[in-house]
Order: C-alpha cells, then sequence, then structure tokens
C-alpha cells in the first residue's frame, strides 16, 4: 500500500518544514503549496488530507476551504486549520465549511500526527 | 502468616506516606493540576493553589459549565476547540486563554492538558500556569514600541516644521516693519500732495477711496500682528513637541518638572480646550534626576484622563470643568498634583484602575492601559503613584518622585 498524501498549505517555509517533517516521521507523504491559490492547483484525487494555515497572500485558508467545498470534487477531503488566529467568526466559517479541527500554533508535532491519523483513516 | 500481614500494613503505610508527598508537591506548586469531564462540562478536581494563584475560589471551579462561563467572550471558541482537539485525538496540546476572576478582573492562564485514561473511563487532566505578569509585561512593551515611534516620528515632523515657521515669521515681522515704514512715507506723501493741482487731487482722492486707503491702513498692521502670534503658538508647540519627545538617555538627568508639565499641557491643548481652563500652582522645584520623556507621559496620560472625565461630566452641556496642576517639594521628594473637577472614580473600580486591561471606557477608545504604564514609570523612579477622588466632585492623582536618584 502506498503512502498516504497530506498536503500542508501555508506561506510560511517554516511551519511547512514543520510540517513535511512530523508527518513524514509517522510515514506520511507531503505535498506543499505557498497559499490558496497553490493549494487549490495542488489537490487531486491523491491527496487524502488538507493542513492548512488561515492568513495566506493571494487566496487565505478559509477562502481556499469554502472553494473546495463549492466545487464539489473534493468536498469530503479531511482537513485542519493550522493558524494563530483565534477569532470566534473566523472558527465557526471554517467548521461551517467542514474543518474538522482548529489548532493554534505552536503545536505539537504528537497532535498533528494523532489527528491526521485519525482523520485519515475516517475517510 | 502475621508476619505477613506486618509486612504489608507496613508497605501500605510506606505508600500513603508516598501519597501525601506527591500531593504535597504538586498542590504547593506555581503549577496548578486539574481533571475534567471529557465533555468540558465540569471540572472533577482542580488543586488548591488555584484560588491563591488565580483568585477563583475552590468551589467555584466545581459549578456545572464552569469554563465557558469563566473564558473570556473572545477566547472561547479557540479555548474549546483546543480541548475537544486534545479529547478527540488523545494527543498533548496547550492553550493561552482569560479566565474572569471571583472579582471580575481577568488572568491569563496557559493550559498544558492531555488526556488520562483509567478504569472510571477518560477525563482531560494537566496544569494551569498564571501567565497574567507576563501577558501584561508584553503589552506593555508593545505599547512602549507604539509610543516611542509616534514620539520619534514627533520629533522629526517638530523638526521639519520649525524650519519653515522660522523664515515665515521672519517675513511675517519684516513685512510689518516695512508696512510700518511704508505707512509713514504715505503720510509724508498725503501731506505733499496738497501742493499738486486741483485736478490731480481729486484723481488721487478717487484713487484712495477705490482702495479703501484707511481701512487698509489700520488693518494690515492689525492682520499682521494676528500672523505674528499666530507664529507664536505653532513655535511653542513645536519647541514643546520636540522637547516633549525628547530621546532619554541610559542614565537619569537633571531635568525642570515644571517646565515638563507645561509642555505637556500645551501638547494636550486639543483634549482639553473644549471642556476645562488649566490652573497652575507650580512651586520652587530643583531638578529632578529622571526620564523626562517617560515622566511626560505620565504627565500626558494623567492631563488627558483628567479631560476626559471632566468631558465625560459637562458632557456637551457648554459648562467647563477646571484641571489643576501643582508642584512642591516634600522633604526629600517633590509631588505633583493633577486634580480635574470630573466625575471622580466609583468606589467598585477604584481598587483596580491600575491594573493592566482595565478600563471604564467605551471599546477602543481607552486600551485600559494607561495609568498601569504611568504607575510602572513612576515606581521605575523609586516614587509612588495615588489617587484622592470624590465621586461627582473630581479626582487628583499624587505623583511622589525623589529628587535624588
Amino acid at each position: 500500500m502506498s503512502a498516504k498524501r497530506v498536503l500542508i498549505v501555508d506561506d510560511s517555509q517554516t511551519v511547512r518544514l514543520q510540517v513535511a517533517k512530523a508527518l513524514s516521521c509517522a510515514g506520511y507523504e507531503v505535498l506543499e503549496a505557498i497559499d490558496g491559490v497553490d493549494g487549490q492547483d495542488k489537490i487531486d484525487a491523491s491527496v487524502d488530507m488538507l493542513i492548512c494555515d488561515v492568513n495566506m497572500p493571494r487566496m487565505n485558508g478559509l477562502e481556499m476551504l469554502e472553494t473546495i467545498k463549492r466545487d464539489g470534487k473534493n468536498a469530503n477531503l479531511p482537513c485542519l486549520m493550522l493558524t494563530t488566529e483565534c477569532q470566534p467568526q473566523m472558527i465557526e466559517r471554517a467548521k461551517k465549511a467542514g474543518a474538522k479541527g482548529w489548532i493554534i500554533k505552536p503545536f505539537k508535532a504528537e497532535l498533528l500526527v494523532a489527528a491526521v491519523t485519525k482523520l485519515v483513516a475516517a475517510r | 502468616m502475621t508476619i505477613q500481614v506486618a509486612e504489608l500494613e507496613q508497605r501500605l503505610a510506606a505508600l500513603e506516606l508516598r501519597c501525601e508527598e506527591y500531593r504535597m508537591m504538586e498542590e504547593t506548586a506555581d503549577a496548578i493540576p486539574f481533571r475534567m469531564t471529557t465533555d468540558l462540562s465540569r471540572f472533577l478536581y482542580v488543586g488548591p493553589q488555584a484560588e491563591r494563584l488565580l483568585g477563583i475560589a475552590r468551589h467555584e471551579w466545581l459549578v456545572p459549565g464552569f469554563l465557558e462561563q469563566r473564558l473570556a467572550p473572545e477566547d472561547r471558541s479557540a479555548t474549546l476547540e483546543q480541548c475537544r482537539l486534545v479529547v478527540e485525538f488523545g494527543a498533548s496540546h496547550e492553550a493561552e486563554f482569560r479566565l474572569r476572576r471571583d472579582d471580575g478582573t481577568w488572568a491569563w492562564v496557559r493550559c498544558a492538558m492531555q488526556t488520562f485514561e483509567s478504569s472510571a473511563g477518560a477525563t482531560l487532566a494537566g496544569h494551569f500556569f498564571d501567565i497574567t505578569v507576563r501577558r501584561s509585561l508584553e503589552s506593555d512593551l508593545a505599547q512602549f514600541q507604539r509610543l516611542e515611534a509616534v514620539g520619534r516620528l514627533a520629533a522629526g515632523i517638530a523638526h521639519e516644521i520649525n524650519t519653515p515657521v522660522q523664515f515665515v515669521n521672519d517675513n511675517v515681522t519684516f513685512a510689518g516693519e516695512a508696512v510700518q515704514d511704508l505707512l509713514g512715507l504715505l503720510q509724508h506723501y498725503r501731506d505733499a500732495s496738497h501742493q499738486l493741482p486741483a485736478s490731480e487731487q481729486a484723481r488721487l482722492g478717487q484713487l484712495e477711496e477705490s482702495v479703501d486707503l484707511d481701512y487698509l491702513r489700520t488693518h494690515v498692521v492689525e492682520a499682521l500682528a494676528a500672523s505674528n502670534s499666530g507664529l507664536a503658538t505653532v513655535a511653542t508647540l513645536v519647541r514643546s513637541m520636540k522637547a516633549f519627545a525628547h530621546p532619554d538617555g541610559r542614565r537619569k538627568e537633571p531635568a525642570d518638572l515644571n517646565a515638563a508639565l507645561m509642555t505637556t499641557t500645551v501638547i494636550s491643548t486639543n483634549e482639553h480646550k473644549y471642556v476645562a481652563d488649566i490652573k497652575t500652582e507650580l512651586g520652587d522645584l530643583p531638578p529632578v534626576a529622571c526620564y523626562i520623556s517617560e515622566l511626560n507621559q505620565v504627565f500626558l496620560n494623567l492631563i488627558v484622563n483628567a479631560a476626559h472625565a471632566i468631558g465625560d461630566k459637562v458632557n456637551g452641556s457648554g459648562k467647563r470643568g477646571v484641571i489643576s496642576i501643582a508642584t512642591r517639594v516634600d522633604g526629600s521628594h517633590v509631588v505633583i498634583a493633577i486634580s480635574d473637577t470630573g466625575t471622580g472614580i466609583p468606589e467598585h473600580v477604584r481598587g483596580r484602575i491600575f491594573d493592566p486591561f482595565f478600563t471604564t471606557k467605551d471599546v477602543g477608545k481607552g486600551t485600559g492601559q494607561g495609568l498601569t504604564i504611568a504607575s510602572t514609570i513612576v515606581q521605575k523612579h523609586g516614587g509612588a503613584l495615588t489617587f484622592d477622588t470624590e465621586l461627582g466632585k473630581g479626582t487628583t492623582f499624587f505623583v511622589r518622585l525623589p529628587i535624588a536618584s
């Protein structure tokens, strides 16, 4: 069985690196995108899970998530938000667009791996 | 058989002692242990030090719905979501949030948590840490940095304005003197014009009337004098801005606090001129060793607060209040008293006005940091900031500073 693929969308290279390291150690294949537009381009049927920042240039994470949901093709792709934002309205918006969790940075690798494992398995 | 029982009893006693030791350690540390139900609806246990460290009585924690009720509304969804992640995914995580203390103030809390499985089922367990002081320092620092940037900007602008103001002022003064001379000369021409032929005199009379010479003679001088006085006001303001934003050195330097107070009243003119008159009773003060621009910040905060307190009281009635500024020497200290005839401070908030983030102003109007910062600065100078207040009559703030550093 080939490794499950996780797409991390974040404009910070450091965060992408941190996520990639945590997940590849746990046996996942990690794809990277630098903002919402890039993220949309890289999503296809082979992606099993999405991890997404909120504040990014060109297209933010919430807009990207809503676009994916509207498109319908990958609407059931599980998604975790990973951000420093904590505004109630944003969290509610993400949940409405189907986000499975809102993780506030800083995060521990352990939590991210546990969440990804459970969400990918439940798919 | 009897030996075995005795040995077991001994071991049990040792175990109990161990348990007691652990409990002691856990319940006297600065980290507050807690356990709660995984649906986050209620706490099963909170260390007794929570009462001392976070200002929330122990029985309050055990009230169902405590967490949701005591979380600051802005932090509620994010915090509950972080707890939920821990429960759902069974991994440890941290969260920072504000909890309302029993006295209504806010405590900043960091929470490290994980799930804990036992025969009795799963619970969410971890530790709380009081991070109120850290958060307050961070916020003070941010505020200081903002003020410093504004100060630098103001000093720069003041410098840029100063040069043109100076030459405009010189030119207006020159124009005033020139006009005086020309008007003197004009009088001589007028006197001499009587020797001209009658037709010429009539033509001159018509011309004088068409430019309204008499009006010009009086009003040009007045207009130039008014310009001079306006420019003097601008120059004073610019000088005050430069003095106010004067960058502090690393060491305290002797400064004239009376002059600093006058500078600050000029800077804050726009805050008080519509609601209050300024009355000063400045005593003879020796130079005081201080960081003057930090003290300027204190004076500015107190004067602006005084103006707001009066503004709240007169509130568009057209009446005006008084801001009194008095200074005096008291032994080895100087005392600066800034009084207003404003609303006074209600009794239930008197104990909290120096608390970080505490404000009675509308959202967006006050940060709740003004008096906190003022008090921090005065304490840093080895002094004290106190107040006297009477509801409906007004408030006096006293800044007491040692003369020598």
